[in-house]
């Protein structure tokens, strides 16, 4: 699932209120969208804002709400590094690559 | 700096430390009323959520109202100055029925964007999830939170 917002900032007919950013959690979103935000806030973030809740309100006004976000999501993000983290973030947080186990070799 | 003689440690005041660390740690022992007034515990509810044009947003799950608290209040911060974005909490005995009706618990008519309940509200139930009420025609990103006392 990706953005969960309304599609032109009124057609609310895709929306799922039961997620996110419509309730507390991070949002499930790829790479390439995680990156999108972090570039499109960074300017509103260099900004004199009162408070997180003005920058982020700043932000989803931005993206006429079809890319919002909430609170617990920009939590995430900001510790998302896109030269580390390649996978995106779901509701658990930054999505880790899957270390494979390494088998030990028998030696004859 | 206590002493340590054997297997007792002495305060400075030369009284036992084992035992001073005891009696504080007594749950039965009763604090004086000025301290109870302090012993507040604050619940974030809405971290800078979307809520969308006359829509609520509820939180997911019933949550346990901490131990001794009998009272609370709402904040609710706003992303515009709004008269008709408000809360209310619901409450449950059971976590999983809903009980009694939920009262608005800040205004539903003061144009501001930060909104603290006007009163101490008794607690309804054992378990609480807070509403945000966004009663405007356009979306909004709302924060909010409950604080309890005893």
């Amino acid at each position: 699932m990706a953005w969960n917002g309304p599609i032109g900032g009124t057609d609310y007919s895709n929306v799922d209120f039961s997620k996110p950013p419509w309730v507390n959690g991070i949002a499930e979103l790829t790479h390439d969208e995680v990156v999108w935000v972090i570039e499109t806030i960074a300017p509103l973030e260099e900004q004199y804002l009162p408070d997180e809740n003005t920058l982020i309100s700043k932000f989803n006004n931005l993206t006429k709400y079809e890319k919002a976000i909430n609170g617990d999501t920009y939590h995430c993000i900001k510790g998302y590094d896109p030269q580390v983290n390649t996978l995106g973030i779901n509701a658990s947080g930054i999505i880790q690559p899957v270390e494979e186990s390494v088998t030990p070799v028998e030696e004859v | 700096m206590p002493t340590k003689s054997g297997q007792i440690v002495y305060m400075e005041d030369g009284s036992n430390a084992e035992q001073v660390y005891v009696a504080n740690q007594t749950d039965t022992l009763a604090q004086p009323m000025d301290h109870q007034a302090t012993l507040t515990n604050t619940a974030v509810t809405h971290t800078n959520v979307a809520v969308a044009p006359s829509t609520s947003s509820a939180q997911s799950a019933w949550t346990q109202v901490p131990e001794g608290m009998t009272e609370f209040v709402n904040n609710l911060t706003i992303d515009a100055f709004m008269g008709n974005v408000y809360t209310h909490v619901l409450w449950s005995e059971d976590g999983t029925n809903q009980v009694g009706q939920a009262s608005i618990t800040t205004s539903n008519s003061l144009a501001i964007n930060y909104k603290t309940s006007p009163q101490w509200y008794p607690v309804g139930g054992a378990f609480y999830k807070a509403v945000v009420w966004n009663g405007d025609a356009a979306v909004h990103t709302c924060s909010a939170n409950i604080k309890f006392r005893p």
